[in-house]
């Protein structure tokens, strides 16, 4: 008898243990987004003006094979426009992700997991990726 | 209550704010200015201004609509297809790395 009792008691010290766990873990998961719309929406314009950066290098004329990328360059180059592309589209999806998320959780929802930080953090830095090769390069007066 | 060192700090806490609702604060500030004089003769209470100042700064102002938002991405979407145009017009100009 003692056994059993003993037994029970160990049961229950442990369902009680994971059950603080558990909530313990529900409630780090529940986040609430502290951004509004508007400040996503500038994170768009800063995008939007490094884009337009972009969009003016490349209507620059071809710069001739074998010439190097250079700061300030009055021709784009191949390589150099091919990477700007690249990050452009990083930006693109890492921002449109952070968009299609904010309309989904306005500020000041509370949702669970702390996808709204990361997805804050990759469209910043594939925007800085992108404004880092521009301002490298001195493209758009960067 | 000293409300002029009240719509100072309401209008340093709303500099956070930009686009429409920077606008919308200083319209609202605007708006608690003028009725200064009012409130501190105690002919209107502060209140609905002070209520309106906190929920601009909750919510940032209105929430963009999905279409606006559509439009935004629209933009930086046709910018970046511009680039890409360009990309494969230098594939042809200048074949090979």
């Amino acid at each position: 008898m003692k056994r059993i009792s003993l037994l029970l008691g160990i049961a229950a010290v442990a369902l009680t243990l994971s059950g603080c766990a558990s909530l313990k873990s529900a409630l780090a998961t529940h986040v609430t987004n502290p951004l509004n719309d508007q400040h996503v929406a500038a994170i768009g314009d800063a995008l939007g003006t490094a884009q337009a950066a972009a969009v003016a290098y490349a209507a620059l004329p071809l710069c001739p094979k074998g010439t190097a990328p250079a700061p300030a360059s009055t021709c784009h180059d191949k390589q150099l426009l091919r990477s700007i592309d690249a990050a452009m589209h990083a930006a693109d999806k890492a921002y449109a992700d952070l968009v299609t998320y904010q309309q989904a959780n306005p500020q000041g929802s509370t949702v669970v997991g702390g996808n709204f930080s990361q997805l804050l953090t990759q469209a910043q830095s594939a925007i800085g990726a992108l404004t880092g090769i521009e301002q490298a390069y001195k493209i758009g007066g960067a | 209550m000293n409300w002029t060192a009240v719509l100072q700090a309401l209008g340093e806490a709303a500099s956070i704010l930009t686009g429409p609702a920077a606008a919308q604060a200083e319209q609202l500030i605007g708006l608690f200015e003028q009725a200064l004089p009012a409130i501190e003769k105690g002919v209107i209470s502060a209140q609905p201004f002070i209520i309106d100042a906190f929920k601009l700064l909750g919510n940032g102002g209105q929430p963009i609509p999905a279409d606006q938002w559509a439009a935004k991405l629209a933009l930086l979407k046709a910018q970046t297809d511009a680039v890409d145009a360009q990309v494969q017009q230098d594939d042809q100009d200048q074949p090979g790395n």
